[in-house]
């Protein structure tokens, strides 16, 4: 019998500093075959580990299109982080997964998408967002309002460049008031306040958001101001997870377990679920 | 053949048991506890006279306080992870309480659910076991709230019981049950039936009166955020004696710990009782005060876990209710929440 | 124990307490309930008898609002005076946020029903400060003090190897419940060392280093500061002897500090300062 809480093997083949505290790996599987076959779903994550200091739980922020490495972006805030920081090319990182459910791609096909992402919330987001971008003609108008507090807070600005030059989609950057630099050319303003601004349509329209809790929490109702049904809002929560596979206890909401009923939950969902997160 | 007359006593049947070269487990007193532990001679075991029930449960031989999952070795950046496999030995726990024997199926349907836990499953599946029906109860059994009675037969291989004249004799249960009777010396096979004493259904009407389940999950349901929770769980101090002494909470922690280069992933119990159970490392705490925690403590047993697998995480062994240094009882809670 | 119920309903009825911690009923033989009461109406729960064992001081530091304006009453017997004092000493508490309803007792019974071991060498039976006594205070027997260490004493006769494979199999039980921590009234921290993880300084696993080390470092922390209540004896399910560390402990801090916590509110606990008589023969 397989063991289920033994990690498989990556090494970091690329890394990159977002912002002054969140860094992105490119990780690759040690097993060659491993490396070709590894296939997952957006909206998924994994428990990464760092030998002898534990695992951490974040999503895998690469596309499932792009075979042969995944990517996964973390803030630097506790013992796992801290050692992750620490790593440079080369080194090896622990990778158990792919768990949980994904975003439901199948539902979005010819329909318009709007994401909507704060912070580090842009991570899970840009799995999706990539890889319906890598299968631009299913999907209708793709709009992207990605947010932080501050300049420096943004993450994938490179990738966030390459979106506002391409001519398949639409991209509005915004930060905090008082988060902007002199040279900087996108709006000013709190992600749910600017969404109000863009006032998306809801007609044949999933949106997808993932972000702070507070700046979900406005999304979520701004969208339902402008029509959104709950069905038609999708998002992916985070909880303190350890196992990842439903059986350690820690990660439920209500009787919901975010590990393996989620992470990613519609808004309908959400409103059945009690106030425990 | 589901009956077997026992010719000799207990301990000779343990004796027996012992000559198999399985590995007994059963309940002794180490050290001042009560608890089950591999004996090697039948001395050593708690005559089912001397228990209402261990306080420790069985359930550390399949879900150990403490063990090891995977191991490591770090040498420069290269790291080797090796597999760790449970121990197979063929094992017999002898002397559990039909309330602990129900247990065990209740913890089955979590380690195999989904993803399957081999550390559990594969000592599950070595394992025989042979309950004792129940000839006395206390002030905090309340077995009987989930069907479960002085000798019920679920989760056992087979049990033992004694008969109107007061001996003990054996009923297979199970595959597993019949296999090993077929090879114990000291049991003889009985062509008459055989008349289980009243003692059970006696013990039975001492329990304390079965909660109306259905009648506690409807009020969970729709209570959530009630005042009730504030107000029941005032004296809780936290402590996880019962989560820990539970047969069927499984909550746990993964843990990595390391001595110079070599290090173990290990798996730990853990209990939601904890304030830093759900703590995040951004701080925020969804369960942040006591009251949210003995929450979900009543909500998992009564409702989270039966809407999943259709079984209340709990079979009213009592233990949580003899260690509480509070006196916080379940049952008390329980049933006060219908009434609230 | 018409007294103490009145006592209680006054206290509610008139609003001069926002809550009132006590002992009430259990649901089985030889256990006893906190009621934490807000209503004079609950007044009529509260008992007094030789179950209770419990020290209700322990609510005062568990997330307790103690900062309203108002205090809370709680009973407390002659040990558990001294756990208020003691937090007094270390600023957890101020006098006046306590209303102290003492209680003369005559000895409480463990979970055997035997007399409990922090009985046997008591002078404590009506305790050192109250805002009300309840029963007529009870004169002091004299005991001999040694009595109060004969436990101690016994495993300081064992020779360094012994006392070694005593303490190895009696952490062996431990299942790092941490009950003893959590009904320790002096265990107050809000974040306690063996749940920080940068770094990890004590193993959570339950195997011998972790238990060990969980044990000794709680021993130390409370050395100078354990007032002898047994609650961390009396809520480990495991019977693992741990009042023998804290006693231990109290005796060292005795033997070189001439203190014992938990006896003078105005005194500082020695760990906490350093005096120039202090001793300084362990430096070489």
């Amino acid at each position: 019998m397989e063991n289920i809480y033994k990690p498989f093997i990556t090494h970091v083949e690329e890394v990159r500093w977002e912002t002054a505290d969140t860094k992105t790996f490119k990780l690759v599987f040690d097993d060659p075959r491993l490396a070709d076959e590894f296939t997952f779903k957006a909206g998924q994550f994994a428990e990464y580990s760092v030998f002898g200091e534990g695992e951490s739980t974040f999503c895998i922020a690469s596309s499932p299109t792009r075979k042969g490495y995944i990517e996964c972006s973390f803030k630097v805030v506790g013992k796992v982080t801290n050692a992750l920081k620490k790593l440079d090319k080369g080194d090896k990182v622990g990778f158990r997964g792919p768990y949980g459910n994904s975003f439901p791609i199948e539902e979005m096909v010819g329909k318009n998408l709007i994401f909507v992402g704060g912070g580090i919330g842009l991570a899970p987001l840009r799995s999706l967002i990539w890889n319906c971008l890598d299968l631009r003609d299913q999907f209708k108008d793709i709009t992207v309002l990605a947010g932080a507090r501050s300049v420096g807070d943004l993450v994938y600005k490179n990738e966030l460049a390459l979106w506002a030059e391409r001519s398949d989609m639409k991209l509005v950057q915004t930060v905090d008031p008082g988060g902007e630099t002199a040279d900087w050319k996108g709006e000013v303003g709190f992600v749910p306040t600017i969404l109000d601004k863009m006032n998306p349509s809801s007609e044949n329209a999933i949106a997808i958001t993932c972000g702070p809790p507070i700046m979900i929490k406005f999304v979520l109702q701004n969208l339902q101001k402008a029509g959104f049904a709950p069905e038609q809002i999708i998002t992916t929560l985070e909880n303190r997870m350890k196992c990842g596979l439903g059986k350690c206890g820690r990660c439920n909401i209500g009787g919901t377990y975010v590990c393996i009923d989620g992470p990613v939950f519609s808004a309908a969902q959400l409103n059945e679920l009690p106030n425990d997160f | 053949m589901n009956y077997y007359r026992i010719s000799a006593g207990y301990k000779e049947l343990i004796e027996a048991l012992l000559k198999t070269g399985a590995s007994i487990i059963a309940p002794v007193l180490y050290n001042k506890v009560s608890m089950f532990r591999k004996i090697s001679s039948a001395d050593e075991v708690l005559m089912p006279e001397e228990y209402i029930n261990t306080v420790r449960s069985a359930k550390e031989k399949f879900f150990p306080v403490t063990e090891p999952l995977v191991k490591f070795k770090i040498e420069g950046k290269d790291i080797q992870v090796r597999d760790i496999e449970p121990d197979e030995a063929q094992t017999i726990i002898v002397g559990l309480r039909p309330c602990d024997a129900a247990a065990f199926n209740t913890l089955d349907l979590l380690f195999s659910y989904e993803y399957k836990d081999k550390f559990y499953i594969k000592r599950r599946e070595n394992t025989t076991i042979i309950s004792v029906a129940c000839s006395k109860c206390d002030e905090a059994c309340f077995c009987t709230s989930f069907g479960i009675m002085p000798d019920s037969l679920e989760g056992s291989d087979i049990q033992l019981k004694t008969d109107q004249d007061g001996k003990y004799y054996a009923e297979t249960v199970t595959e597993k049950g019949k296999e090993l009777a077929s090879k114990l010396e000291g049991l003889k096979a009985s062509e008459t039936e055989i008349k289980s004493a009243s003692i059970y259904s006696e013990v039975k009407k001492k329990i304390r009166q079965p909660l109306e389940t259905d009648k506690i999950k409807s009020w969970l349901d729709n209570n959530f955020d009630s005042n009730f929770w504030d107000e029941y769980s005032a004296r809780c101090l936290g402590c996880a004696s019962c989560a820990f002494l539970c047969p069927t909470c499984h909550c746990f922690d993964i843990v990595d710990e390391m001595h110079y280069n070599k290090g173990f992933r290990r798996k730990n119990w853990d209990a939601c009782q904890f304030p830093v159970f759900t703590k995040h490392s951004s701080g925020h705490n969804p369960r942040d005060i006591q009251s949210k925690r003995y929450r979900q403590r009543v909500m998992h047993k009564f409702k989270y876990f039966s809407e999943r697998f259709n079984k209340p995480l709990c079979t009213g062994c009592g233990r949580c209710v003899r260690a509480c240094p509070v006196n916080l009882d379940i049952y008390e809670v329980a049933s006060a929440t219908v009434k609230y | 124990m018409s007294t103490l119920n009145q006592i209680v309903k006054e206290l509610l009825q008139s609003g001069k307490v926002s809550s009132a911690i006590g002992y009430a009923e259990g649901t089985i033989p030889g256990k006893v309930q906190t009621i934490i009461a807000k209503t004079p109406e609950q007044a009529e729960k509260f008992i007094f008898n030789s179950f209770c064992v419990n020290n209700l001081v322990t609510y005062l530091t568990r997330g307790f609002k103690l900062t309203g304006e108002k205090p809370v009453a709680v009973v407390v017997k002659g040990c558990d005076a001294r756990s208020i004092i003691a937090l007094i000493q270390e600023n957890q508490l101020t006098r006046e946020q306590v209303y102290i309803i003492g209680v003369a007792c005559n000895g409480v019974k463990d979970k055997d029903g035997n007399e409990a071991v922090k009985c046997r060498a008591c002078q404590s039976h009506t305790p050192a400060v109250y805002d009300t006594l309840v029963g007529e205070p009870v004169e002091e027997k004299p005991v001999n003090p040694a009595e109060a260490f004969k436990d101690v004493e016994k495993l300081e006769s064992m020779s360094v190897s012994e006392r070694w494979e005593f303490w190895n199999k009696e952490f062996e039980k431990c299942i790092r419940c941490y009950a003893c921590r959590q009904a320790c009234p002096l265990c107050y921290c809000e974040r306690c060392v063996v749940d920080k993880t940068t770094p990890q300084w004590i193993d959570s696993s339950a195997h011998p280093v972790g238990n060990l080390s969980w044990h000794i470092t709680r021993a130390f922390h409370l050395a100078g500061r354990c007032t002898g209540c047994g609650e961390c004896e009396r809520a480990c399910h495991q019977n693992i002897p741990l009042g023998l560390l804290n006693k231990k402990m109290s005796k060292e801090i005795f033997k070189n500090f001439g203190y014992r916590a938990g006896k003078d509110m105005n005194a500082k606990p020695p760990l906490t300062e350093f005096k120039i008589e202090d001793k300084e023969e362990f430096i070489r």
